[in-house]
């Protein structure tokens, strides 16, 4: 390996809120600053943090100017989940690697589909040879903390890099609260030697179950009282101006039947597909149940 | 005297500027909480000698007249706040250089191109040389620390304010720092001098005189200032540049002659002439206005800028070799061959989970009501899926914007402000005090979550603490209401029930109605959280309610191949309960613990 004062390279840290890229980019830049490097490392704050997606970009090398990695020259992604890693994939070189956390934070955004149910999100393995997925959720608990999975990943990247373990253990040390150093030591010690035991990601997003839905109004039954309009989760309907429902973007329907089980004059049936089939659990339909 | 070394350190742009006043002996910092500067004052809050008042600010305009104040009493002073929040201390902005200071006055402007976190991007730059004021551009970490440390005897040379403008990308990014030596502080006092101080026309027009016979010196001055400086290397093409920009066209074309200008008010004239004279092509590379570009053209000089590089967003590295290359100074790369990428996952910001603004914007949406919204997080009441909002425009602004439309004769639906807190106090007073005063027919909700949470948690006059002390008055804002002429209601906005019921009476009333919702914040000062719920499987019927709701913690149950019923996340739960208020089947209960 190259002497690593003479080392430089751009890596990118990506997250979501609160799985400690912040924590990680200053581990690693501690590493370079202990070896005399020059550093530039961007964060993002404020609005992206809530619930958002975080990264640290950091360059490190004898001089480096500004903070930001262009297109085709990221050297190293290192995702503390699955999804955020695409986001940088367009940047990294031709020789690049990505260190993925298999763990997948779904967000809400994704699960907008609720006809059909589709799931926004790129589930399906990435099949490139510079993608390497990691169990890290998985080795941070066995190390004792799920919460470390993140240092799991920087310990794959320390494989790659010619900085001493001595310095990355420093650097830990020096940046993780005091109580919790052991259990990181030992989640970093998990990344460096789990390269080998590295599974490729191969999940599959379970298929929904579609419930086909037919809306029956009978007009001359509905006195307007606006139940049905407030209590549909997709708001489909509206009162006109006759002060009669009527549907709009009725293909929003999922056939849950609320409003069926509210309408005080039995103006509306929803038939499904799936029959008494979706609502005949245990309990059945509990909005009746007496107690 | 042997000094002490001090390591080499990485930090943020934020806090090397935070030692930057420290080591200058600042004695008075104020300012109000607004990405990207937020993190100077906090991070003074903690490094500054204990006698050195640190405080937020009700707002910027209070914030920057707190610290004139202080400079005129001779308290090396330090404002901070972000671009918008400059256009609130406007008033005393423009008159601070008549005014003129005592000690020196420094005041960090965090402009954010590419609004990471802002409602505009505009360049303070402007609003800098407006004021006719030095401004400063640190580019780095390390110069923000020397910047800010200069800025304050600069600003007591020439008797007026100095601006330290800086962008996301210098607030936000970090590297190595060596600090130097710290200088004590000491207050002066204040002496009489009505003459300078009053702002008297009489006395306004002999500050007008003095000021404008300051500023072409001021020019001479920076013409010999270091932090301008030529690096000249090849005569081919030559770069004017600062700020952030300099740093990405130093690593995208190393070769190239650089006039770097680390002081963009006033320009130095002599300087720039002489070097497009010595390059053969002279191109600004400038983040947001073409504020150099412009005045540069002014002067007579042939420049090129912004028909290469864009002037909304911020600049990166990538811009700024498109840039060069669409102006043929650099080659166009080869054509790589392109592996495609599934495109990244969606991943806007949220409403925490459990966060106390989700039902106040459910009910709205229920009712239908004309939503004006405000700066905060309940911003975010204007996307997927609770889209409760139907304006938002700067602080403060909501209850103003409802009196207008409720003047301009909307009637069909009932008009509603929403404002949180910080923002009520910060600039919503004023607004509710005219909807009184002329009568309108609106409904204010003040979501009161007890901090300024967008920011990241700082104190407000609402709170009964500021950052540095443990216990200050605190400013009721149901009293302040009162004291306006208007009784509020306040509700718990995890009751759906008695929230639903609350806001719509409130719309329902004529004239100014207010309600107050009262639970605090769940991320900051302090995470909360409670008994968590879990989904019961067998009584979700998959009638996706709960989804609209737009918690994190609420998904969809991948596990099998089912309807994609409800499924919480109980680690992120904090356990409100609105999601199980809401569910139709009661399916959603409390976890049992064993």
């Amino acid at each position: 390996m190259i002497d690593p004062t003479q080392m430089q390279a751009n890596i990118v840290i990506a997250g979501v809120g609160g799985q400690g890229v912040i924590l990680a980019g200053n581990i690693l830049s501690d590493v370079c600053l202990a070896y005399g490097l020059d550093v530039k490392k961007a964060e993002v704050h404020g609005m992206a943090q809530r619930g958002g997606s975080v990264s640290a970009q950091i360059r490190f090398g004898s001089e480096v100017h500004g903070a930001l990695i262009e297109k085709g020259r990221l050297d190293f992604a290192v995702a503390f989940e699955w999804a955020e890693a695409l986001r940088w994939m367009p940047l990294l070189s031709p020789e690049g690697t990505a260190f993925v956390s298999t763990q997948e934070v779904i967000p809400p955004i994704a699960l907008r589909d609720r006809v059909a149910g589709r799931v926004d999100y790129p589930l399906e393995l990435v099949h490139h040879p510079r993608i390497r997925a990691i169990d890290a959720p998985s080795l941070a608990k066995e190390a004792g903390n799920v919460k470390t999975a993140g240092v799991v990943l920087l310990g794959a990247l320390s494989m790659e890099l010619s900085f001493s373990y001595e310095a990355w253990i420093e650097a830990i040390t020096r940046r993780v609260p005091g109580k919790v150093v052991d259990v990181n030591l030992r989640a970093f010690g998990y990344g460096r030697r789990g390269k080998k035991s590295v599974a490729p990601y191969s999940a599959r997003m379970p298929e929904p179950l579609v419930r086909k839905a037919w809306l029956h109004l009978e007009e001359s039954w509905c006195k307007g009282c606006g139940i049905c309009v407030n209590v549909c989760p997709e708001r489909i309907w509206v009162l006109n101006e006759r002060d009669v429902v009527e549907t709009v973007s009725a293909e929003r329907c999922t056939g849950c039947g609320l409003c069926e089980k509210l309408c005080p004059d039995l103006a509306i049936d929803v038939l499904t597909d799936l029959g008494s089939q979706a609502l005949g659990h245990e309990g059945g339909n509990v909005l009746w149940q007496s107690n | 005297m042997a000094s002490v070394t001090k390591p080499r350190q990485l930090l943020l742009g934020n806090e090397a500027m935070a030692w930057g006043a420290v080591d200058a002996g600042v004695r008075v910092v104020t300012g109000y909480p607004g990405t990207p500067s937020t993190e100077a004052l906090e991070y003074l809050a903690k490094i500054a000698p204990e006698d050195v008042a640190v405080q937020w600010a009700t707002n910027e305009k209070v914030a920057l007249d707190e610290a004139i104040g202080a400079a005129l009493s001779g308290a090396r002073s330090l404002v901070t706040m972000k671009h918008v929040g400059l256009n609130v201390a406007m008033d005393a902005w423009m008159t601070s250089p008549l005014v003129g200071v005592n000690a020196g006055l420094v005041v960090l402007v965090a402009d954010d191109p590419g609004m990471h976190s802002s409602q505009n991007e505009q360049d303070s730059r402007y609003l800098g040389r407006f004021a006719g004021v030095l401004v400063f551009e640190p580019s780095d970490s390390q110069e923000c620390y020397q910047f800010v440390h200069s800025a304050f005897e600069a600003s007591e040379k020439w008797d007026s304010p100095v601006m330290i403008r800086t962008t996301t990308r210098i607030s936000h990014s970090s590297s190595p720092v060596s600090l130097g030596e710290a200088e004590i502080g000491t207050a002066k006092g204040f002496q009489r001098n009505p003459g300078k101080y009053v702002m008297l026309p009489v006395y306004a027009r002999a500050g007008r005189l003095r000021h404008l016979e300051r500023l072409p010196k001021m020019v001479e001055w920076v013409e010999s200032h270091p932090f301008n400086q030529e690096e000249m290397r090849s005569t081919e093409i030559g770069v004017i540049a600062t700020g952030t920009a300099y740093q990405y066209v130093r690593d995208v074309i190393p070769e190239a002659s650089v006039l770097k200008l680390g002081i963009t008010n006033p320009l130095p004239e002599n300087m720039i002439r002489n070097f497009a004279s010595k390059v053969n092509r002279l191109i600004v590379v400038e983040e947001s206005e073409p504020y150099l570009e412009d005045t540069i053209k002014s002067l007579g000089i042939i420049v090129e800028g912004k028909t290469f590089f864009p002037r909304a967003g911020e600049l990166s590295s990538q811009s700024v070799r498109i840039g060069l290359q669409k102006a043929g100074v650099l080659r166009n790369p080869l054509e790589e061959a392109k592996y495609t990428w599934p495109g990244p996952v969606l991943r806007p910001p949220l409403l925490c989970p459990g966060c106390p603004h989700v039902t106040p914007f459910l009910v709205l949406r229920e009712i239908g009501a004309y939503v004006n919204g405000d700066i905060g997080c309940y911003t975010l009441g204007a996307s997927e899926p609770l889209m409760a909002m139907d304006t938002c425009l700067a602080m403060g602004s909501s209850i103003g914007m409802a009196v207008g439309m409720a003047k301009a004769g909307v009637r069909d639906k009932a008009i509603v402000a929403t404002i949180g807190d910080s923002t009520f106090l910060h600039g919503g007073i004023p607004g509710l005090i005219d909807a009184v005063w002329n009568n309108a027919d609106i409904s204010v909700i003040i979501l009161d979550n007890g901090t300024t949470a967008m920011t990241g948690g700082q104190p407000h006059p609402g709170t009964a603490h500021n950052v540095r002390a443990a216990s200050v008055p605190r400013i009721d804002i149901a009293e302040v209401c009162r004291a306006v002429g208007v009784e509020p209601v306040v509700v718990d906005p995890y009751d759906v029930g008695a929230t639903h019921r609350t806001i719509l009476a409130a719309t329902k009333k004529r004239g100014v109605s207010v309600v107050i919702t009262n639970r605090p914040c769940v991320q900051a000062p302090e995470k909360i959280f409670g008994r968590t719920y879990e989904v019961e499987l067998q009584r979700c019927d998959g009638c996706q309610l709960c989804m609209n709701i737009g918690c994190p913690a609420l998904g969809w149950d991948l596990s099998f191949n089912d309807l994609r019923r409800a499924r919480i996340d109980s680690d992120q739960c904090s356990g409100c309960t609105v999601c199980a208020q809401l569910c139709p089947q009661s399916a959603i209960v409390p976890i049992i613990q064993d």
